[in-house]
C-alpha cells in the first residue's frame, strides 16, 4: 500500500491508491474516524438507501426532514454520518460528502467530469517508478515497483476508457440539452480543449510504452499482458477522440451556421421595421425574381370531365343523375324566388307619402274643418294618389292618431263604402 | 412500384414541400421515392412547365412565369415570412428545422419578452384574435399551411419544425445588404 501526500489549502490531505474516502485532513484529527475498514463498510451498508437515495439526487437539494424515513425518523443518525463525514448537512439540506459522492460516481460509471490530470498523474508516477526500478539492485524491492508500475498501468487503462466515454457523453449532451446558444459554443469549445488535453496524454503514454527502455526491454509475463491491453485500448481511444473531434466540429460548424441566420434575420428585420430593407438589400428583388411556387400563391388546377367517361362510366352517369337532380332543385330555388320588383316599389310614392307624410298630413287636416275622409280624397297631394290608394291613406291616419280625432257617429257613403266621419278634436288642434 | 407522380404533383404543384423528416410515415416514404426517382420525375415536370427543386431535405417545384401582380404578392409574401422568421428568432436562438417547439412555450415566454409580444401583435394585426393562445394558433395554423412545420403530438401540441423551413432561412441568407448602409445601420 502506498501513500500519496498532497498538499491542499492549508491542510495536509492523506490519501490512499483509490478510494479517497479514507483521506482525512489534520483538523479532522479530533473528530470521530473510523478505526477499520470494516466499520466504515458496515456504516455505508447500514445506510445503503439513504447512500443511494443521496445519490440519485446529487444535483439537487435534498431536506433533512425529505430523507428522515430513511433513517427510521432518526435525525441523530444523520448527525452521526455528518459527524463522521460521510454526508454534509446544510441550513437543513443534506448530501454527500464530496469524497463519497465521487467515488460512487466513479464505481458507477457516471462521473460527469473528465479527469486528464489522473491519467498525467499516473504516467509521473510511472516515470519515476521505472527509473527507480532500473537502478535498484534488490530483487525483493524490484519486485515492489514492479508491482506498483502495474497498478499504475491499470489505473490508466481504467481511467481513459472511461474518460472518453465521458467526453463523448458530456458533448452529446451538451449538444443536445444545451438551448442557450452562447453557453452550448462556449461548453463545446471546452470540450473541445479538454479532448485534445486528453489526447495529448494518451499520446504520451502511448510514447512511454513505444520508447522507454524499461517497457521495451520488459520480460514479465503479466506487465507484457497489461502492456498489449493497455496498447489496444490507447489506440482505440485515440481512434474514438479523433471521431469526437469530427463530431466537434460538425456541431460548432452548424452553431456557426445558426449564429449567422439569426445575425441575418434579426439584422434584415431591423432594416424591415426601419423601412430600409428596400432601398439597403436586394431583398425585394430577389423575392420578385423568385420563381418557386411555396412563394407564388398556387393557383387550382381546373379539368374537365371526359365526355366518354361521362357517357361509358356507371358511377360517373349516377353522378350526372345526382347533379341534375341537385339542379332541379335549383330551380324550384329560382321559382321560388320574389319576381322583379314593380316600378312603382323603386319610385317610391307610397312609401314617402305613407311615412314621411302622414304626420304633416294629419297637422294640416288638424288646422282646418271639415271630416278626414273628405280631406284626404281631396286633398292635392305632389304625386297623383288614387281613389283605393286615398282611403288606405285614410285608414291609416284614423288608425294612427285616432288620440287626437273625434269619431262622431255619422257614417258617409262612397263608391258603395260606409265611411265613418272623423273630426279633429279642437283642443288637440289649438295644441297644435 | 407504383408510380407516384401524380401524389408529388399534387403535393408540388399547389406551392407545397415534400420534406424528409415529415411526420407521416407517407410523406417521408414520398420524399424518398422523389429522392429515388430524382433525374425522371424532373424531366417529366420539366415538360409541363414545372421545375422541380432540390433543398436540403426538401423538394419544392419553381416555374417561371413574369407577371406584376405577382410580383407584389411574392414580395409581400416574404416579407411575412421573414417577420415570422425574426419571430422565431426572438423567441429561441437554436431553433431550426428538426426542433420541437409548442404554442405552449412561446406564451410562456411572451409575459416576459415585450419584443416577442409586440411581434406577435403585429404578427396578427387585423386577425381579430385577442389573447395570445389565439393569436399563436393562428400563427402555426399559417405555418402549418405553408408546409413549414406539423403537429406531431396533439395531445402535447408539440409542433415539429420540416426541413422546409431551412427555404425560408436560405431566403433569407441569400439577401445582401450593401456596405455602406451597413455601417450607418450599426
Amino acid at each position: 500500500m502506498r501513500w500519496v501526500i498532497v498538499q491542499v489549502e492549508k491542510s495536509l490531505v492523506v490519501r490512499f491508491g483509490v478510494p479517497y474516502f479514507f483521506a482525512f485532513t489534520l483538523e479532522q484529527v479530533y473528530m470521530p474516524k473510523f478505526d477499520k475498514i470494516e466499520e466504515l463498510l458496515n456504516e455505508l451498508y447500514q445506510h445503503r438507501r439513504l447512500l443511494a437515495s443521496l445519490f440519485e439526487h446529487r444535483t439537487t437539494t435534498v431536506s433533512a426532514d425529505a430523507v428522515l424515513e430513511l433513517v427510521d425518523g432518526k435525525a441523530e443518525r444523520l448527525d452521526r454520518l455528518a459527524a463522521y463525514d460521510l454526508l454534509v448537512q446544510n441550513h437543513g439540506a443534506v448530501q454527500l460528502e464530496s469524497r463519497l459522492q465521487d467515488f460512487l460516481a466513479e464505481y458507477m460509471e457516471v462521473d460527469e467530469t473528465v479527469h486528464v490530470l489522473y491519467i498525467q498523474e499516473n504516467l509521473d508516477e510511472l516515470k519515476k517508478l521505472q527509473a527507480y526500478f532500473l537502478k535498484e539492485q534488490q530483487g525483493i524491492k524490484k519486485e515492489r515497483y514492479l508491482f506498483r508500475i502495474k497498478k499504475h498501468l491499470r489505473e490508466i487503462l481504467r481511467i481513459a476508457a472511461l474518460n472518453v466515454k465521458t467526453l463523448r457523453n458530456n458533448m452529446e449532451e451538451t449538444y443536445k440539452t444545451e438551448s442557450n446558444f452562447e453557453l452550448k459554443r462556449e461548453k463545446l469549445e471546452d470540450i473541445r480543449s479538454q479532448r485534445d488535453a486528453l489526447e495529448g496524454v494518451i499520446r504520451a503514454v502511448e510514447k512511454m510504452l513505444e520508447d522507454d527502455l524499461f517497457f521495451r526491454s520488459a520480460s514479465d509475463e503479466e506487465l507484457l499482458q497489461i502492456m498489449h491491453r493497455l496498447r489496444v485500448m490507447l489506440r482505440e481511444s485515440r481512434h474514438n477522440l479523433i471521431e469526437v473531434q469530427h463530431q466537434i466540429i460538425a456541431y460548432l460548424n452548424h452553431i456557426e451556421k445558426r449564429v449567422a441566420v439569426v445575425d441575418k434575420v434579426l439584422r434584415l428585420k431591423v432594416l424591415r421595421d426601419k423601412h430600409y430593407l428596400r432601398q439597403q438589400t436586394n431583398f425585394h428583388q430577389l423575392a420578385s425574381a423568385n420563381a418557386d411556387l411555396p412563394l407564388t400563391k398556387a393557383e387550382p388546377l381546373r379539368s374537365r370531365l371526359s365526355i366518354a367517361d361521362l357517357q361509358q362510366d356507371e358511377s360517373m352517369q349516377e353522378l350526372v343523375l345526382k347533379v341534375k337532380e341537385r339542379r332541379k332543385h335549383r330551380k324550384m330555388l329560382a321559382a321560388n324566388r320574389v319576381g322583379e320588383m314593380p316600378e312603382s316599389a323603386l319610385s317610391g310614392e307610397e312609401q314617402t307619402e305613407q311615412t314621411i307624410n302622414l304626420i304633416a298630413l294629419k297637422n294640416m287636416f288638424l288646422k282646418r274643418s271639415g271630416d278626414l275622409f273628405s280631406f284626404v280624397m281631396e286633398h292635392n297631394f305632389t304625386e297623383s294618389i288614387n281613389e283605393p290608394q286615398r282611403i288606405s291613406i285614410f285608414c291609416q291616419l284614423a288608425s294612427r292618431f285616432s288620440a287626437e280625432l273625434e269619431f262622431s257617429d255619422e257614417i258617409k257613403e262612397f263608391d258603395g263604402l260606409e265611411v265613418a266621419v272623423v273630426y279633429g278634436k279642437h283642443q288637440g288642434a289649438v295644441c297644435e | 412500384m407504383m408510380s407516384k407522380t401524380a401524389d408529388v404533383f399534387e403535393a408540388l404543384s399547389r406551392g407545397g414541400f415534400i420534406c424528409s423528416n415529415a411526420v407521416t410515415a407517407s410523406d417521408r416514404y414520398l420524399f424518398q421515392y422523389v429522392e429515388e426517382h430524382e433525374e425522371q420525375l424532373a424531366e417529366t415536370f420539366s415538360e409541363i412547365g414545372y421545375r422541380l427543386e432540390a433543398g436540403n431535405g426538401f423538394y419544392y417545384f419553381s416555374r417561371e412565369k413574369e407577371d406584376q401582380q405577382k410580383k407584389e404578392n411574392k414580395i409581400v409574401r416574404a416579407l411575412r415570412w421573414l417577420d415570422i422568421l425574426a419571430f422565431f428568432t426572438t423567441y429561441r436562438k437554436d431553433l431550426c428545422r428538426g426542433a420541437r417547439l409548442s404554442p405552449h412555450d412561446i406564451a410562456g415566454q411572451i409575459d416576459i419578452n415585450s419584443s416577442l409580444k409586440d411581434q406577435l401583435a403585429a404578427l396578427q394585426r387585423g386577425a381579430g384574435k385577442k389573447n395570445y393562445a389565439e393569436q399563436l394558433d393562428a400563427l402555426f395554423s399559417e405555418l402549418k399551411r405553408e408546409g413549414f412545420i406539423e403537429l406531431e403530438n396533439e395531445a402535447g401540441q408539440i409542433w415539429k419544425i420540416l426541413d422546409a423551413w431551412d427555404y425560408m432561412e436560405q431566403m433569407v441568407m441569400a439577401v445582401s445588404i450593401t456596405d455602406d448602409e451597413e455601417e450607418a445601420v450599426e
